[in-house]
């Protein structure tokens, strides 16, 4: 590996943070969990020469939770500890079911959401189950704070809307509302690797537990960023629940996905999974909201 | 191979805990964990084996939990107790994980192994009675091109059930 780190911070504030990302500017890079980072700089396709870690914000570290306040998770949180989490678990599955499945346990160990949704890798999982989680993130940078729906962040492959020396500081995810469910399935070859497709769901019944009175879906692997396919969502809202509708939801997603080719996967195999997992993650989202008709 | 840049590289003094003892190394700022423990402290139990996360032949215990060392920062590692392959026996008795291995097949050409173990302890530490299943998935990030890994889940199923008689 080139060594070009010549300095290295460890910041205890934010402000502290995105004070020295000002001063060294282009030349310094966030490290968070460090497990995309440290790839790409062993590849030699990264060279920064200020590495400013965030191990020491220790605000960036806490979960929070309440039922009328929602969940505030600080970017350091790590996929093992959403994984493990009982709140997350029961309130927000599709996150916790997609924090599990991020490679394997030692990446899991040391990697953080906010690392994860930074690198902006299509293929990840947790941006997809923020997506149908209606999650917003709260950035922090010199013009100060600002917010954006999880889905607005994502510009292109690996790239992001982050300003200069702008942090991801928290995720936040809306009270968990009465009548709903959530889930990620994912598929690849192999425990571990990166989707080949992955559909995270989220609805919530009308009170009379037949219709769908809301639904949003996020995607992994169906483009270059994760997607959100907004045609399928509204063929679906305010019908009832039948796998006829969660059918053509699935053609919809597929339809409105424009997946990458590339070693793992073809474009056509990738439409393909997402065709046959939109039905399964609504199917089961369906279940845990209470719906009858999906048991 | 390391490369130099035409600029001296800024070494950097770090202090890491390894199996219990302590290290003063000198490396560089960027250096990995995996770096100071073979190339630094001469403890070549973890191995090198991808450098990107994906075949676990690095991994040691950070505070009990397996980690990448090939994805840690050395410097990053200060102030954390690590443990690696050598630091298990004691005085030459093999771990119970160790000799589950050893007796049930489960290393061939050995280079998987030490990742392997401790991905096992880091298991037991967790779940002292796993599932196969639960086994398979704490294993996941190791790979093994020899054992087709049944004696390897075998040899983990073994261990924890010694250890709960242990107890």
């Amino acid at each position: 590996m080139q060594e070009t780190v010549t300095g290295y911070e460890a910041p205890e504030t934010l402000d502290g943070a995105v004070s020295v990302l000002q001063q060294h500017g282009g030349d310094a890079k966030v490290l968070a969990g460090g497990q995309s980072l440290l790839v790409l700089l062993q590849q030699g396709l990264l060279a920064p020469s200020v590495l400013v870690s965030l191990k020491r914000v220790l605000e960036l570290r806490s979960i929070s939770f309440s039922p009328s306040d929602g969940m505030q998770i600080g970017a350091m949180v790590t996929q093992a500890e959403l994984e493990r989490s009982d709140v997350v678990r029961e309130h927000y599955a599709a996150l916790g079911e997609a924090a599990a499945v991020v490679a394997g346990v030692q990446i899991r160990n040391q990697g953080t959401l906010g690392g994860n949704i930074c690198h902006a890798d299509p293929t990840a999982d947790p941006p997809a189950a923020l997506i149908a989680l209606g999650a917003t993130l709260e950035l922090v940078g010199p013009a100060g704070k600002r917010m954006l729906p999880v889905e607005d962040f994502f510009r292109y492959f690996l790239e992001v809307d982050l300003a200069d020396a702008e942090v991801l500081a928290r995720v936040l995810l809306p009270p968990p509302a009465p009548r709903h469910g959530s889930a990620y399935l994912k598929h690849r070859l192999r425990h571990g690797d990166r989707a080949i497709a992955g559909v995270a769901a989220w609805v919530q019944l009308a009170k009379d537990r037949l219709r769908i009175e809301s639904i949003r879906i996020g995607l992994s692997g169906a483009g270059s960023t994760p997607l959100r396919p907004v045609p399928a969502e509204q063929l679906v809202r305010g019908h009832p629940a039948s796998e006829e509708l969660l059918a053509a939801c699935g053609e919809a997603a597929a339809a409105a996905c424009e997946p990458l080719d590339d070693t793992e996967a073809s474009a056509w195999y990738r439409r393909e999974m997402v065709r046959v997992l939109v039905p399964r993650a609504l199917s089961i989202s369906l279940r845990r909201a209470g719906s009858p008709a999906f048991r | 191979m390391k490369t130099r840049s035409m600029e001296a590289t800024t070494e950097t003094l770090m202090t890491l805990q390894v199996n219990g003892r302590t290290y003063r190394v000198t490396a560089p700022m960027q250096a990995l964990l995996i770096e100071a423990l073979r190339d630094h402290i001469g403890l070549t139990g973890a191995k090198y084996g991808c450098g990107m996360g994906e075949c676990g032949a690095c991994t040691v215990l950070l505070d009990g939990e397996p980690v990448c060392s090939c994805l840690t920062l050395a410097i990053e590692a200060q102030g954390r107790e690590i443990t690696t392959i050598e630091g298990l026996d004691r005085g030459g008795v093999l771990d119970p994980v160790q000799r589950a291995f050893a007796e049930m097949g489960g290393v061939q050409c050995g280079f998987c192994t030490p990742g392997m173990i401790l991905a096992a302890k880091g298991l037991l530490a967790r779940n002292p009675s796993p599932s196969e299943e639960e086994i398979r998935l704490a294993l996941s990030g190791n790979l093994c091109r020899c054992t087709g890994y049944m004696k390897i889940v075998d040899a983990v199923r073994v261990a924890s059930q010694e250890m709960g008689r242990a107890e």
